[in-house]
């Protein structure tokens, strides 16, 4: 059996006397789309900075197709293809949209050509010239991903995709994402606190509480399930 | 910001370039030198406003280029030949060899970012004027004066570069080139990745860019760039001084790529022209009062033009009502 593309293994990071991530494990195949959910403070977001080299796990293994690349930092684990988009969107104040895509292709070593694509594709070419600060959030989002899919990312990482839009646009940009895992071959690993959108995912969901991963399934199953009822679906009603 | 404009930069390439027909002798001397300042005005607008790094020790490059010139032109690097033509040539190399040192211990021990940053390259000013100082070699206290001037191999024999006219002109285009170089890079896609890693170096790095490397790269290539400007320098006014490599001209260059504009080459390196010509004009006028005069001018500017006084008029012509 072949590996699978992002594997992770009892990832552990802790903060002062704060365990954060607390074994932690998870593994994700090609063109596959997983959302992670779970209450505030679970450790989603630390456990994105563990995968995307931000910090370092002070135990555990980060696996890419069967390599260990656990503690690499942000450059070199893009370069292998982990691809990252933030919560708040990342993108460089001062610099035009075309600029950023302009960027990305030279560091990821295509084109200039690819980058004009990609701000056509992006439907970006009208705020071509704009500063990216002035942009409206959504269009930030939308400049961000298309700088961060420049890279071909074998593994993509979306930090909460649907903060800042609204429902209809939270609906559209499920599925682009479903199309997006079928059409690149990406593993996309999604956290996210909507969870109409997780269910407009149609994805598989994994269950984050207190640093773990305790459960994973379809959506109906997990939605289903007790525990998490109690923990996570339940403290929000 | 981003953008070297084209047209202000050839309106004042072209204004300088008539200039020896109409001005005197001693004002064309007077600005073949500003222009070198001119041109470490642009190395610390390339390291501070497109890279994001605020450094006080600009001048450490500028004067390493200066005594590297004036080492070599007098014949005291043993083993190289007095040609002032190689010191020309090998001052930007020594500059940038020692920035990219020093860079590489700066940079490394900590992220180039805020106050900590700058407090180190103001410490590496003050080290680097008291070593020239202290060094006999280097002439201690006193520097080192007669240093012979550039000689041009021309076919009909060489050209010493004494007169005003070819001076000015000889520096002009070198100072026309490389503003033309920089300007290029500056709007290239590599440019561009420059100021990426200025605005967030993290997300610069989840594309793939290494925001040290970058950086190193920046602080050497502008430190060459300084090292030039020190050697030109050096060739005209026959002299150097512990002064052109410490903390004190490295603070004037702020002032000058502050009041011109620090997101444009051009800009800075018409600041640098700008103060030097008011000092000129004001200072013997002015006397002792001068540098308050030009404190209170750094402060209107900074509250008046945040972009500096060239750099806001360019953003405007940059970008005449595009989009809006």
């Amino acid at each position: 059996m072949p590996a699978p593309l992002l594997e992770l293994r009892h990832l552990v990071k802790s903060f002062g006397g704060l365990l954060a991530v607390a074994g932690a494990s998870l593994s994700l195949e090609a063109g596959q789309v997983l959302a992670l959910i779970g209450p505030n403070g679970c450790g989603k977001t630390t456990l994105f900075n563990l995968v995307s080299g931000v910090e370092r796990p002070d135990a555990g293994v980060v696996r890419l197709a069967g390599r260990d690349v656990t503690g690499l930092p942000p450059q070199r684990l893009a370069r292998l293809g982990i691809g990252r988009t933030f919560q708040v969107p990342g993108v460089f104040a001062a610099l035009s949209a075309r600029e950023h895509l302009r960027v990305a292709a030279t560091a990821a070593g295509r084109p200039l050509l690819e980058a004009e694509e990609a701000l056509e594709r992006a439907e970006l070419v009208a705020v071509a010239e704009q500063p990216a600060g002035e942009l409206p959030h959504g269009l930030q989002q939308r400049l961000e991903l298309a700088m961060v899919l420049l890279q071909r990312p074998r593994v993509l990482l979306l930090d909460e995709p649907t903060a800042g839009l609204e429902v209809g646009e939270s609906m559209a940009a499920a599925a682009r994402i479903r199309r997006l895992a079928r059409e690149t071959g990406a593993a996309v690993l999604v956290v996210e606190h909507d969870l109409a959108f997780v269910r407009a995912l149609a994805a598989e969901v994994a269950v984050m509480l207190r640093g773990r991963v305790v459960a994973r399934g379809p959506y109906r199953v997990i939605a289903a399930d007790p525990e998490v009822r109690a923990a996570y679906l339940g403290s929000r009603a | 910001m981003s953008r070297e404009p084209l047209l202000p930069s050839l309106a004042l390439w072209l204004a300088l370039l008539i200039l020896p027909a109409l001005a005197p002798g001693w004002l064309l001397s007077q600005l073949a030198q500003h222009l070198c300042y001119g041109l470490l005005a642009m190395s610390l607008a390339w390291v501070w406003g497109q890279g994001g790094l605020l450094s006080f020790c600009q001048a450490v490059f500028f004067g390493t280029g200066a005594y590297l010139f004036a080492l070599v032109a007098m014949g005291r690097l043993p083993g190289v030949p007095d040609l002032p033509l190689l010191g020309l040539v090998l001052a930007p190399l020594a500059a940038g060899l020692a920035a990219f040192l020093a860079g590489l211990v700066l940079l490394t021990v900590r992220l180039p970012t805020g106050a900590p940053w700058a407090v180190m390259t103001l410490v590496l000013a003050v080290i680097a004027e008291r070593l020239a100082v202290t060094s006999t070699w280097l002439g201690g206290s006193n520097g080192l004066a007669g240093i012979p001037p550039l000689a041009l191999p021309l076919p009909g024999g060489p050209l010493e570069l004494v007169d005003p006219v070819p001076t000015f002109l000889f520096v002009l285009a070198i100072a026309a080139s490389l503003h033309l170089l920089l300007a290029r890079l500056i709007d290239s896609p590599r440019g561009a990745l420059v100021r990426a890693v200025r605005e967030d170096p993290l997300r610069a790095a989840h594309l793939g860019i290494d925001p040290l490397r970058v950086r190193l790269l920046v602080f050497t290539g502008a430190a060459a760039l300084a090292g030039l400007a020190g050697a030109l320098f050096a060739a005209q006014f026959g002299f150097v001084a512990p002064s052109l490599l410490g903390l004190g001209l490295s603070t004037e260059a702020l002032v000058w790529v502050a009041v011109g504009g620090r997101g444009s080459p051009l800009a800075a390196l018409s600041g640098a022209l700008l103060v030097k010509t008011v000092e000129e004009l004001l200072g013997a006028w002015l006397g002792p009062g001068w540098p308050l005069a030009l404190g209170l001018l750094v402060v209107a500017v900074v509250l008046l033009f945040p972009a500096g006084v060239l750099g806001g008029l360019l953003e405007r012509l940059a970008r005449p009502g595009r989009g809006r």
